[in-house]
């Protein structure tokens, strides 16, 4: 599914993402860990083809190019909890009644539904959070790039996020975290350093 | 200061008893700027997205231009579409000179910088999370340019107003293509000029009374959405 060889991301001289080697098959849950700075991110949005310039080899298999990319301050458009679950979905030309079908069992999964129909500008962070996941979950993407998931979230909707990402059994998931993540969302770990500063 | 006054009582007499020669030139100015400007917004607004998401060579010359437009005076928009629609002009045989179709030409051409380069910078301010979020969900460029301008729609709409407003006080292009011909082409703008140099004062202070108010409403709302832009 993913297959990296000394990837090297650099900004202004210096290296913001270092992977010596990482391969990662079909339906593996890995955490990608790390201190800030360590690229973690970087190396999310290499994958989701939002950064093209780097060096080396990271090639994401052909099916995975459609992956769904969840940024750590996840951006939610103008309108209500509903339309952003369901943005995904329209712009794939998923019928209405099965987009409306679909949303309402991930407002549910995710502790949403009482929220369906308030505007986003009016939600907490970890709501925010949350209506973001389920955007992506809706989508049961092959490949999920998943950054900081659990930040701003409550015990609550921890184990909400854990269970309804442990239900998309055929995706591969990437969780980009500072500390470990708990068991159920990742069968794996990556660990992540910061590059020495100047390093080309 | 009688003048004035009373020029300025006339002018709410003949608006509150809806003088017909009032009325004709406000509604003439009403529908010839409204129908320029919203075809400067079906071009300009995806040309204005266009240039601000998309990287090719001499977008930076476009942007420049089409600022540079933004200022251009309306009597010289006015003397290129008198180039271009007179008897001797490329465009002559249809006959548009001297009619409110010319007028709405000219408009647009006054319209189009505004819209572009006013949609252009709000698009182009958007948190860059808009177009990766939408691109990652699967959204094709149709549907991206869709919600650039929705999650921009509040500098979208003072791009319009902006030019409505533009438009509609505009006296240049009308004077000079239009002829300010009673029933036909006269405006608010060439009306009042008319008026006044008539001596008419009342009737020329009541057109200009009206411009006020439509320019005044629609300011209104401009700073009404400014500070929404901003509280967001």
């Amino acid at each position: 599914m993913i297959d990296i060889d000394d990837l090297r991301v650099n900004k202004n001289g210096r290296t913001i993402c270092r992977v010596p080697e990482l391969a990662i098959a079909q339906g593996e849950r890995v955490a990608i860990l790390g201190p800030n700075g360590s690229g973690k991110t970087t190396l999310l949005r290499v994958l989701a083809g939002l950064e093209a310039d780097y060096q080396g080899v990271c090639n994401v298999a052909a099916a995975a190019k459609a992956c769904v990319y969840v940024h750590q301050a996840p951006y939610l458009f103008r309108g209500t909890v509903r339309f952003n679950i369901m943005y995904g979905l329209h712009a794939r030309g998923t019928h209405r009644s099965e987009c409306e079908q679909r949303a309402r069992r991930w407002l549910e999964r995710l502790g949403l539904e009482k929220l369906a129909g308030n505007r986003v500008t009016h939600l907490s962070g970890g709501e925010r959070r949350r209506v973001a996941l389920a955007r992506a979950l809706i989508l049961r993407p092959r490949l999920l790039l998943l950054d900081e998931p659990l930040a701003d979230v409550d015990q609550a909707g921890t184990a909400a996020v854990t269970a309804a990402i442990g239900e998309l059994t055929d995706s591969t998931v990437l969780i980009a975290s500072p500390t470990a993540v708990p068991h159920d969302l990742a069968n794996r770990e990556y660990r992540l350093e910061i590059s020495a500063t100047g390093l080309k | 200061m009688d003048l004035i006054w009373e020029g300025f009582r006339h002018a709410l007499g003949l608006v509150v008893r809806r003088d017909p020669l009032v009325l004709d030139a406000a509604a003439r100015s009403l529908w010839i700027s409204a129908l320029a400007v919203g075809l400067a917004t079906l071009i300009g607004l995806p040309l204005g997205t266009l240039v601000a998401r998309v990287s090719f060579a001499g977008r930076r010359l476009l942007v420049l231009l089409f600022r540079a437009g933004m200022a251009l005076p309306t009597v010289f928009i006015g003397i290129v579409c008198y180039a271009l629609f007179s008897r001797r002009g490329p465009l002559g045989p249809l006959e548009l000179l001297y009619t409110p179709w010319v007028i709405v030409v000219g408009e647009f051409l006054l319209a189009l910088p505004l819209v572009v380069s006013i949609s252009h910078g709000a698009v182009k301010s958007l948190d860059p999370r808009v177009g990766e979020t939408a691109r990652t969900l699967g959204a094709g460029a149709l549907r991206r340019w869709r919600t650039y301008v929705s999650e921009a729609r509040i500098g979208v709409s003072l791009a319009v107003l902006t030019a409505f407003s533009r438009c509609v006080t505009e006296l240049g292009i009308a004077m000079m293509v239009g002829g300010n011909i009673v029933h036909r082409t006269r405006t608010l703008a060439t009306a009042t000029a008319m008026e006044t140099g008539k001596g008419e004062f009342a009737r020329g202070m009541a057109m200009g009374l009206i411009l006020l108010t439509i320019a005044m409403g629609v300011a209104m709302v401009i700073v009404y959405l400014s500070r929404e832009e901003q509280h967001k």
